[in-house]
This record gives structure tokens, sequence and C-alpha cells, in this order.
């Protein structure tokens, strides 16, 4: 009998799958059929317009007032679901009535932002990669390739960016072009908090706040610096009573080849085994020499000239020198170097330097002698030297890599560079371990050995400190800080902000386009009680999308004031006053299918 | 038997090929693409098509009907599930999205991490559990009874994540006993021979290595044990009872036999049918259902790390990772159905 059952499902089995296969067989999209369905968190963008009677579709179809929140938390919002409910409280006060919707995970959420499909409010954030204000507003609100067209910037005219919820302002992102490739600090500085100020006035988003995170060791533990921007530097660390310092932290790196990842967790890592030619000064976000001895500009600041420091060796015996500098940079550069793997995707070099090959600021890195490289640029860059420091673009030995090729940073062959740390070894999921380097050319670390460990759950990593498994750690809930900070054996740090937590509009809702109804929303929020309630002592209201530590932050802008009344009164002048609850898709604007 | 035996092995294989097909099917049902969510948030759409190339994710999911068409019969067949099955085939999972570590690789050593956690986890729950019941049973509505059927609806009831925490502040941080997780201890070595580290280090016979992984291994075992435990607990409870019931039983006592020769000679075995049952169950969930205690014990099994490749669309972490929890659990219940046999001489498979 139990054969006969046997037979029966296999028979079932292969009919379930000839079914299934013909029917996906007919669906058009055969292209990527999960992400080109009919999402069903979206019907009402999704909906055949033929269907729409066409009065109506001249009007714009009409949908639920919606705010999206974060399946995720970034340090920038800590629980982005109470945050929404928080909001969502606030904005009923003074009149909006918001759904909120949880749009899908992480990857959904962002595919979906990238399309223009969160058509509502949305919450996002920014954390900094370089420490330059261009790197936060110009990906946001610059020009985009396409909107570059003929050869006067003056005449360029910003498109609705579906990514930005379709904003476009096209003098915010002239001036943010005249600040890319204008070499004067000060000038700069300038145009940013111009900007900032131009940003507020057109209440383009609103900014919620920005975060410091808290870190916490045992009392055993010295010397540990946390920076803004770039890998917290552990190389000072010293652990009372023990040659290794083990910091626990809440996931695995992705790979060790910082060129190719894009993961705080790896750059943690290899930010101790490799240095590039500038890094970011100790606590702060200024760039200064570090392979490099220094990096002079020419006038127009298209040509730098680097002089590299002498006598300094790879992990693996190898000079580090300028063709070392030129090998990384053209394996980084060029899509048919034989070290550009196609399976690797140098993702940060294309969208720090613009892109690859010819479309690459760097034309060419040049070697005028052994410890001297020049840098071509086709265009001015401002912030070059902030660029230079990032921890993507480290300078590897070209040995290594070419002897692990495509394997390069995997577990397997982890990083050879010229840091204060040698790599050492990867278990997956579970720790990395990197040793002194005793060769240090600024000096051997303090500490002998560092262990990353992999403590997923915030909880269970708080107990691994408390027990003493582990001596330092990153991300922890409130309780547990509040805890720490009361507690003889532990202490708290912070690092700095280098993040903005805000609130986007879709301009793809009609009502949004009104600034009075924006101005409305700006209102409604009571940012100073989010930020009391959620970010505990860590967290500052934003009042600029650049965070304080940032020059080019805007301090005499006027931040909006928390005033339900005003908000209704804003409402009720935009022909709202019995507030809003339905909203209108503007016709005109259509993402792409 | 044999015949059986040898039937049931070639149905393993269908039942196989439909689990891949459904994986396969579902994972992708899920929106999110795995190039995006590698690539975060500021990659162009260029990179995005350049590693869906790279991986395939840019062919049709089943079948090519436009290569159809266009007349290209190969093209028709060139899809993402037909390469997949076509290395299945043979024996290659295919490598990880995010870091191009063969898949079979991580498998043989965070799969072993689980089943060892599983086992040990399944032992305590048998050794604790199957007692218990058979005392309830004996002492029915006694307050020995009365307390250990509360005690394993607790341990049914209790969540890992809590228990696991609890255990962590006691054992770890209190009375600083036992290390807080992980499965090894800094600078302990093991050579990886079956990669099972308890059997690893005492076939080396290292006894130091082997108190260091009992000590990582004894806390998540217990946290994954208490669900298994107070169900095996309660199921041998109602089955001797009923067993105790039958007249063969009171034959035997009448006879004069000992009570304890009774229960455990007479009774205990006839019981024991549908306990096997449920530990066979209960096994292939602690293997699917580790992610918890792997999660809180910092455990490096495969729980978490299908886990996370569902979050990253690390698409073939999930579908091997599955496919061996697939493989364990149709093996486990195929050595139930011969455990029968084994119980019940009037079970016969031929």
């Amino acid at each position: 009998m139990k054969n006969k059952s046997y037979l029966l499902l296999l028979l079932m089995l292969v009919l379930g799958m000839a079914l299934v296969a013909c029917g996906s067989n007919t669906e058009p999209a055969a292209e990527e059929p999960a992400a080109e369905e009919p999402a069903a968190e979206e019907p009402a963008a999704e909906e055949p317009a033929a269907e729409e009677p066409a009065a109506e579709e001249a009007m714009g179809e009409k949908i639920p007032l919606t705010l999206y929140y974060m399946p995720v938390t970034r340090f920038y919002y800590p629980s982005p679901k109470e945050i929404a409910e928080a909001m969502a409280a606030d904005l009923a006060k003074a009149g909006f009535n918001v759904q909120l919707e949880l749009a899908g995970d992480w990857p959904t959420y962002l595919g979906l932002r990238r399309e223009g499909k969160l058509d509502g409010l949305y919450m996002l954030g920014w954390g900094g990669d370089n420490g330059d204000p261009d790197n936060f507003l110009n990906y946001f609100f610059g020009f985009a390739s396409d909107d570059k067209v003929g050869d006067d910037p003056s005449a360029w005219v910003k498109s609705p960016e579906a990514r930005e919820g379709w904003y476009a302002n096209t003098d915010v992102a002239y001036l943010l072009y005249q600040a890319a490739v204008n070499p004067n600090q000060s000038e700069r500085q300038a145009m940013y908090e111009q900007v900032e100020q131009m940003l507020h006035d057109d209440v383009a988003r609103i900014w919620v706040a920005h975060n410091n995170t808290p870190l916490v060791f045992s009392s055993a533990v010295d010397g540990y610096v946390p920076q803004p921007v770039g890998a917290d530097r552990f190389e000072g660390v010293t652990v009372d009573g023990s040659d290794t310092f083990i910091f626990g932290r809440g996931g695995d790196s992705v790979q060790l080849d910082p060129s190719v990842v894009t993961d705080g967790e790896s750059f943690r890592v290899t930010g101790q085994v490799l240095e590039a030619l500038y890094q970011y000064e100790p606590g702060g976000t200024k760039p200064v020499p570090d392979l490099a001895e220094e990096c002079v500009a020419n006038e127009a600041a298209t040509e730098w000239t680097c002089t590299l420091r002498q006598g300094v060796k790879f992990h693996d015996g190898t000079d580090f020198n300028a063709d070392a500098v030129i090998f990384n940079y053209n394996r980084w550069k060029n899509t048919n170097d034989p070290y550009h793997f196609d399976s690797q995707v140098f993702e940060y070099y294309e969208y720090m330097w613009g892109g690859f090959d010819d479309t690459s600021i760097i034309t060419a890195v040049e070697k005028i002698d052994d410890y001297t490289v020049k840098f071509i640029l086709s265009d001015s860059l401002a912030p070059f030297l902030a660029n230079l420091a990032m921890d993507m673009f480290a300078i590897s030995s070209p040995t290594a890599v070419e002897a692990a090729g495509e394997d390069y940073g995997l577990p397997g062959h982890g990083p050879v560079g010229t840091g204060p740390f040698k790599f050492v070894e990867w278990v997956e999921g579970d720790h990395i371990t990197i040793e002194a380097n005793e060769d240090y050319w600024d000096g051997a670390p303090s500490i002998n050995q560092v262990i990353f460990r992999v403590i997923a759950d915030d909880s269970a990593r708080f107990l691994a400190l408390q027990a003493g498994d582990i001596q330092g750690l990153e991300q922890a809930v409130v309780e547990d800080l509040t805890a720490a900070e009361a507690a003889d054996d532990l202490y708290v740090m912070t690092r700095p902000a280098l993040n903005t937590g805000y609130l986007a509009f879709s301009y793809r809702i009609k009502e949004f386009q009104d600034p009075r109804v924006r101005e409305a929303v700006a209102h409604a929020i009571n940012r100073q009680g989010l930020v009391e309630n959620f970010y505990g002592a860590y967290g500052e209201v934003a009042t600029n999308f650049l965070p304080p530590l940032i020059w080019g932050h805007n301090d005499a802008i006027e931040d909006w004031t928390y005033d339900p009344d005003l908000s209704r009164q804003l409402l009720a002048e935009a022909g709202f006053p019995d507030g809003l609850s339905e909203v209108t898709l503007d016709p005109n604007i259509t993402p792409a299918e | 038997m044999s015949n059986y035996i040898i039937r049931r092995i070639i149905s393993v294989l269908p039942t196989l090929i439909g689990v891949t097909f459904v994986i396969f099917m579902f994972q992708r049902l899920i929106p999110g693409d795995p190039a995006v969510a590698m690539l975060g948030e500021h990659a162009t759409e260029e990179s995005i098509e350049r590693l869906r190339e790279q991986f395939g994710l840019n062919r049709p999911l089943f079948l090519d009907r436009e290569a159809l068409a266009d007349g290209d019969l190969a093209g028709f067949f060139d899809s993402q599930y037909v390469r997949y099955m076509k290395r299945l085939f043979s024996l290659d999972m295919g490598e990880s999205i995010h870091r191009r570590i063969p898949v079979a690789e991580t498998l043989a050593i965070r799969f072993p991490a689980t089943i060892e956690l599983a086992l040990l986890s399944m032992f305590i729950a048998i050794i604790i559990g199957i007692p218990v019941g058979i005392i309830s049973a004996a002492k029915r509505n006694s307050a020995i009874d009365s307390i250990s059927m509360v005690g394993s609806l607790v341990g049914v009831s209790m969540p890992i994540f809590w228990l696991g925490l609890m255990e962590i502040m006691l054992f770890a941080v209190l009375m600083q006993w036992l290390p807080a997780g992980g499965r090894l201890g800094t600078g302990i070595e093991i050579k990886p021979i079956t990669n099972l580290y308890l059997v690893d280090s005492l076939l080396m016979g290292n006894f130091q290595a082997f108190k260091d992984v009992f000590a990582h291994i004894i806390m998540p075992a217990i946290a994954l044990a208490t669900i298994p435990m107070g169900i095996i607990a309660r199921m041998t409870r109602s089955s001797m009872l009923d067993v105790l019931q039958e007249d063969y039983v009171r034959t035997a006592r009448a006879k004069g036999l000992g009570r304890g020769l009774v229960l455990f000679r007479h009774a205990l075995k006839n019981a024991s049918l549908p306990v096997v049952t449920i530990i066979g169950l209960q096994m292939g969930t602690l293997l699917a259902g580790a992610v918890l205690t792997e999660t809180i014990f910092s455990w490096p099994g495969i729980g978490r790390w299908v886990y996370d490749g569902i979050l990253g669309r690390d698409y073939p972490i999930v579908q091997g990772g599955t496919l061996v929890i697939a493989l364990v659990f149709v093996g486990v219940n195929f050595f139930v159905d011969i455990m029968y046999a084994l119980l019940d001489p009037r079970i016969r498979y031929d």
C-alpha cells in the first residue's frame, strides 16, 4: 500500500511540474518574472490604465495617502516601524490620514524606490562615504548623466529622477555641479550652505535625525579610535592582561577585497590590513596623507602629483611603489584589465570616479619616477583627496592580486596590504583574525592580535561582552546601552554621525507638488519627540541633509517648528480644509514597467 | 524487505527533483533581485545587468518561449532551472553569489555543525523525554505525572530565543561557567575529519578540545532540545497509557510478572511506534528550525546560513541548503519506516 502512495505522489509531482512549467512559460515577462510580476504591494500603481474611464485617467488615479517604512534597521532609523507609527500619529493630529505600508524586504524596498514606485511618503536615509558634502548632496540632487546634454552646464536641465521620488531642481543641481568642480574650499562651503537653504525653502524633503553610533567596550580596553568616515582604528588598542582584542559585530564581511564590496563590515577589516594614498584624520573627516607623502594639484585641479612614501613593504615582502599604485588604479578603472574580473563589480570606483574606461574622471595614472605618480583628470574634481582616502581605494599588493586572481579577498586568500595588521584567517560566518605587522612603517600596533567575531543577535552580543567572551562591540539595544553606562566594567563611546534619516515625498503625488502641503507635513511631525523616544542620548534632530560634522552644514537654517495648527492652516490654504487621506497620482509621471 | 528498500531509494529521486523545483520557483516568486541585493544602494543599471548576466539571472526561469519561436531549440531549454539541474546532476551545487565560495564547500563545514547540534539535542530529548513519559504513564494522575506534564508543556511552549538568552545570562555572564556562544574557543585547533567537533576531538585524543567543544555545544543543545523533549514525553505517556489498557498487559500482570518487567518488556516496545514516528519528524524540525538557536548562540550551522541567503537573495545557497535538509528529512522518514518493521513484526514491506 505504501508503494502505491509513493507512485501516486510521484505522478502528482510530475504533473504539477508540467503544469507549473507551462504556466510560467506563458508569462509575458519571461526575462525577470520575480521582479516584473505585478507587485501585490502596489495594486493601484500597476492596474492597467486601459480599464479606467478616459476622463478619470486624465485626472489621475486616486490612491490612499501612504507612508512607506523601511523593513530594516539602519543607524539613521533605529526602529523604523515604531518611528513610522509615531509619525503617522503626529500627522493624524494635523489632518493627514496616512496608511502605513511595509513594501517588502530590503532589496524589494530599494528596488521600488529605484523605480520611483513608493507612491507617497517614504523613509530612507544616507550614510556618507568620504566626508565630503558632494557625496551627500550631489548623489541625490545633482544632474544625472542623461541630463548633461551639450557643453554648457548652465543650460542643463534636471529631469525628475525616479530614484529620488521624481524630484527635480535645476538650480540646486547646477550649484552642486559648480561646487563639485571648484577647488576653492571656502567658495565650495558657501555653495553647499546655499544648497541646503534652497532645499529647505523648497521643503524638498524632511530631514529627521542624525544618529551617533554607540560602541561598548570592556573597561580593560583603551585606545580605540572611532572614525566618522573610513574604518575605525584598531592599531592603538590595548587590552589589560591580554594581547588579543576580540570585537563583536552583527554580520560577517562580504569579501576582503575592498574595491569590490560596499558593506561596512568588510571595510572594518580591510581598513586595518590595507592603506590608501590618503586617510582621514583620526576621529575626523579631513583627508591627510597616508601612503602618499603629499598630493599637489595644478591650478585647474585637473592634475594631481603624488609623492609616495619610500621604504614601505607589503605584507608579502614586495615593495610599495609607483607601479603598485598604477597596477591598482588600472585594475579598478579598465574593464579590459586582466584582473578586472567579470564576476567582480567595482561599484565604488564607478560611483566615485564617474565610471570606467573612457567615462572615468581619472583618465590616466602616470609614473613620473619610482615614487611619484600623476593622476590626470578629465575635469576638475574638488573632492579628489577625500575620494583618494576611501577604504575602497586602498592599495593591494600586485603580486598577491596576480596570484589569487578572482579569489583575491575571499576566505582562502586574504588581503595583502601595507597596513598595521596582517590577515591571518577567515572562518566564514564565525570570525576573522588579523595580527600585528611588526614592520609597520608607522610603528607596530599596540595589540598583537584582533579577532572580529560575528554574533548576529544584539542581545546575545551584549551578553557575550558581559561574559568576557568579547571586549568590544557595535550595535546594542537601548536597554543594554543604559545598562552599559551604569556598569563599572563597561563603557560607551560614540562614533560621530555621518548619517541622516529623512522622509521623502513622491512628487508623483499631485498634492505633494504643492509646497504648502509639503510644509504642512514638515510642521506636523514632532521630530524632537522622535529623537527623544527612539534615538535616546545618541541622536539629534536634523535641520540639514549634511550632518553638523561636515563643513557645508548650514547653521543659519531656521528649522520647521512642530506646530499641528499651522499645519492644518497650510493644508486648508492648499485647498484641503478637511485634511488629506486620499491623493492623486500624476498621470504625466509613469514609472518604467 | 530489500526489495522495498531499493524501491524506496529509487522513489527518493523524484521527490528530491520535486523539491528542487518547488524551492527554485518559490524563492524567485519573492520580489527582489540578487544583483540589487548584492550591489546595494548606488549601483548603476549597467553593473546590475552585468552581474545578472554573470550569474545567468537574465535567462528565463524555466523555458524560453521566445527562443522557441525563433526556432532555437537549445535556447528554449537554456533556462535558469535547466542550467541549475544540469550542474546538480554533475554534483555541482554552484557557488554563492556574494562570496563565490562553492556551496558544497560551505555545506561540508556548516552541515555537520547543525547535525552535531541536532543529534545532541535529540539525544538529550530522548534520554529525558522517554523516561519522563514512562514514569508519568506508570504513575498516572500522581503528583509526578502532573509536574512532568506541566513541565513538558512549558518545554514545548517556551520561546527558544528567550530560553537561550536566559541560559547565557545565567551560565556565561553570572556564573562564568560556559562561553556565551560560538562553536570553538580561541586558540583551540581541531583537525577536521568528520567536522563533527565532538567526534573529531575524541578521534584526535585531544580531551582539552573535547571539553571546549562540549562547553560550547551544551547550552544551544539544551535550548534546542526543550521542544522535542516535551513532545516526546507527552507522546510516550499517551502511547504507554493506551498500551497499558490492553488485555495482554493485564494478563501478564495476572500471571504474576513484575510491574517493571511488564512496563519495559511488554508495554514499551509496543508503545514505541508512535514515539519513533514523532522522533523522526522532530529530527527534521530540529534541522530546519535551528535558525533561532544558531542565531542566539552564534552557531555556524546551515539554518542561519540559509536564512542569510534568503535575505541576500543568494539563490545557490538557499537551493543547496534546503536540498540537503530535504534529503535528511527523506532519509529520516525512510529510517523510521524501517524501524517500524523492526519494532513491530506485524509490519512487512513486501
